[in-house]
């Protein structure tokens, strides 16, 4: 048993950190990401560094050969994002991996080399539009229709937190091609609308910690060039999603920052360093450090399964529910150390840049997002454990 | 990164769950409820198989096997809640013993490996308070008295720590003898410990000063690393026990294992289960690295700290999701419980791990 990457995956991880650190993570790109409407990006620095990511071949890593990748591995994808995550790099996990591959295999010849071409030199955002006002974990009860009329489809509907679609170029839009209620997940058809469409708009909703958006179309009219798979074919595009991807969500990096730095503080600064004397604050950071050592080894651990061959899903699934709720966790445990100051959100008392003040607003996504918590729990019931539906 | 065992594990491991499934059913189980918990007819099997010699040196007629595929026997014994107490010889006693000294390991272990006597050890109490008087350069004189030894009435041999001249020493002790008087302390799981009362006790001196040190660090990260193993086997079968049942029992109409609020619940021990497992897996991997770094000393803590938390929680829901038949003795569940529950307690807390992490924490360079 080896409970670690090996020398070339540690070599792998180096290079991947300092490529990070040093090139994209710029003092120029900082400041844009502090910006608060760019904090996703969309800014000029961002499109600067993705186009940058695309050139450097970091985009095209992990899609299979066949599709113009490099065929990285489950592994080094892992780290890849795991090292982009834990410098704030805002990795582009579901338009270049998640959704990327999908458009490479489905769509049609006639827009497939275009768009392909544009994800992987970090040309183009590819955002999501699935959920709706009245479709979230029942996501088969969307209503958003599209209609045949002549070689075009003519889109109406409402999505809602289609995050990133203010700088997004293309939309990955489901909707609704058979409005009989019998076919609810086979009633369903993915289109790729261009955001410049006339009809589509775009208001943000600013929450307590993200950016994203509502979207609207009205009367989008767009060729039958921009169907992705078959009509009424667009269930399987959509539950075909990557555990790997489900994984990113709360890969270890990115959840041990809070601790990484709050420690770095305490060690460092003397107006917090009495702190570390204190038995309730060494409590909280060695609770904190159990918690994150054993994600990383699921996390690990679930990537090696999946470079076995094997789907991954029970792990991939568990590891998000435990990841997303040890995240919620130490954001308290780590902000009762730093103590009021992890509330400022502006202003020279403000510690670590603000990160326990975003950790609170920010957090709560992370148990609903990707996937709500209880039903990763489902599918570890009846997939892992053999429960009865 | 590699998680799956080797070819030599999987055979320990089949070898292993073979003799243990053919002597654990139920019905074998409670004829040693009330007996102190203790096949010595399984015993005698897995001597006889060798699997009492897996870890210890082909010197001393052992299979001389690493630490990890003790691991492996020792999570499969725990799958079947077996009565026999592979933790106190094979672990606490011989592992220890064996890493230390040569010369009384070799006059004791071929007879640990036979099967035909017992060793355990009192290194991890904070209670026991021992006293030692120079008899001759490699004998002591005990006095004093233990707190609870795990396997005490029964063991031949035990492993103490006691203070000489203001040092720690580490010795072994025959507990057959005259000057030894131990009294029963009948526990949870039904398992026989003792209190020792030693009066001028000879024992035989293995490490003094910072000797004593290290051993009693390394005995601390072993125990702890494969307390976790045996750990993971008990919480998967509880885990496995409570699927089975609800996946069986109907009320209104349908299986409980099909209503949310009991998956839910049962998904969180499967999560806790993993964690615990990843956390054992860690320390097996650090120990086996280096079993005198940093590393493996903070990585058998951290097991530690899990082995408290998932088995508390698992066992507490695999209980409560049987109703009434968790806590019936006639059905097998409880005596995976009680062996948690001992476990829990036996090494170290979670809370007292978690402080000792804290510490190791602060004093960090950063």
């Amino acid at each position: 048993m080896i409970v670690d990457l090996n020398e070339e995956q540690k070599a792998f991880q180096a290079s991947v950190r300092d490529y990070m650190k040093n090139v994209m993570m710029t003092d120029d790109f900082k400041a844009e990401l502090d910006t608060p409407d760019l904090s996703h990006g969309g800014g000029p620095v961002y499109w600067e560094k993705m186009r940058q990511l695309g050139q450097d071949g970091w985009i095209r890593l992990s899609w299979p050969k066949e599709l113009g990748g490099a065929g990285a591995d489950p592994v080094q994808q892992y780290i890849l994002v795991d090292e982009a995550k834990r410098v704030g790099f805002p990795w582009p996990s579901l338009s270049a991996n998640s959704i990327g591959p999908v458009l490479a295999r489905h769509a049609q010849d006639a827009i497939r080399d275009k768009v392909v071409n544009e994800i992987l030199n970090g040309e183009a955002y590819l955002a999501i539009g699935y959920s709706e006002p009245e479709a979230g974990s029942d996501l088969a009860s969307l209503k958003t229709r599209a209609e045949r009329d002549g070689d075009d489809w003519v889109i109406n509907g409402q999505k809602i937190w289609t995050s990133c679609a203010n700088f997004a170029q293309y939309i990955w839009l489901a909707a609704r091609t058979d409005p009989d209620p019998k076919s609810r997940h086979r009633g369903i058809t993915i289109f790729l609308v261009p955001t410049d469409s006339e009809g589509f708009s775009c208001t943000l909703i600013e929450t307590l910690g993200v950016l994203t958006t509502a979207t609207y179309y009205d009367q989008v009219r767009i060729p039958d060039r921009y169907r992705v798979g078959e009509v009424n074919g667009g269930w399987p595009l959509i539950t075909g999603q990557l555990n790997i991807e489900r994984l990113a969500l709360v890969n270890y990096g990115h959840v041990a920052k809070l601790y990484d730095q709050t420690l770095s503080l305490l060690q460092s600064d003397p107006n917090f360093s009495p702190l570390l004397e204190e038995s309730w604050v060494q409590d909280s950071l060695a609770y904190a450090h159990s918690r994150l050592e054993v994600l990383k080894t699921l996390c690990l651990k679930a990537a090696w399964k999946m470079e076995q061959g094997e789907s991954g899903m029970v792990e991939a699934s568990a590891t998000k529910v435990y990841g997303s709720e040890v995240y919620i966790e130490l954001g308290r445990r780590m902000s009762e150390i730093l103590g009021a100051a992890a509330n400022v959100a502006q202003g020279s008392s403000m510690v670590l840049n603000g990160i326990a003040e975003k950790w609170y607003r920010k957090g709560t996504v992370h148990t609903f997002g990707g996937g709500a918590n209880e039903l990763q729990r489902t599918i570890v019931a009846n997939a892992g454990l053999g429960l009865p539906r | 990164m590699n998680f799956s065992l080797s070819e030599t594990q999987q055979q320990a491991q089949e070898l292993a769950t073979q003799i243990l499934s053919d002597a654990t059913s139920p019905a074998q189980l409670a004829q040693f409820d009330k007996t102190g918990y203790f096949d010595r007819s399984l015993w005698q099997s897995l001597a006889d198989a060798g699997l009492l010699g897996i870890a210890i040196g082909e010197e001393h007629g052992g299979m001389g096997l690493d630490f990890e595929t003790l691991c492996v026997f020792l999570e499969a014994a725990g799958q079947h809640a077996a009565p026999v107490p592979l933790l106190s010889v094979l672990v606490d006693g011989a592992l220890l013993l064996q890493a230390f000294s040569p010369v009384i390991s070799a006059s004791i272990l071929p007879s640990i490996v036979s099967g035909e006597k017992l060793l355990t050890s009192d290194l991890q109490s904070n209670v026991s308070v021992f006293t030692a008087q120079e008899s001759n350069e490699s004998e002591v004189l005990l006095n004093g008295k233990s707190g609870i030894v795990a396997l005490g009435n029964d063991a031949d041999f035990c492993l103490l720590k006691a203070e000489l001249n203001q040092q720690t020493i580490i010795v072994l002790a025959d507990l057959t003898q005259s000057q030894c008087s131990r009294e029963l302390q009948v526990l949870t799981t039904g398992e026989h410990a003792a209190t020792l009362t030693l009066d001028n006790l000879p024992a035989r001196l293995i490490a003094s000063g910072t000797e004593a040190e290290a051993f009693l660090s390394l005995a601390t990260r072993y125990s702890q690393t494969a307390g976790a193993a045996y750990a993971v086997g008990i919480a998967e079968s509880m885990i496995k026990q409570a699927s089975t049942y609800t996946a069986d029992r109907k009320q209104f109409g349908k299986a409980i294992g099909s209503f949310q609020a009991v998956q839910q619940q049962l998904a969180n021990t499967y999560i806790d289960k993993q964690c615990l497992r990843a956390a054992s897996e860690k320390a097996i991997y650090e120990l086996s690295l280096d079993d005198t770094s940093d590393s493996s000393r903070e990585a058998a803590l951290i097991a530690n700290i899990w082995l408290g938390d998932a088995l508390h929680n698992i066992s507490h829901t695999t209980q409560h999701v049987h109703g009434g038949m968790g806590v019936d003795r006639d059905y097998g569940l409880f005596r995976y419980c009680t062996a948690a529950r001992d476990l829990e307690l036996r090494y170290s807390s979670s809370a007292r791990a978690i402080s000792e992490l804290g510490s190791l924490i602060r004093a960090r360079q950063p």
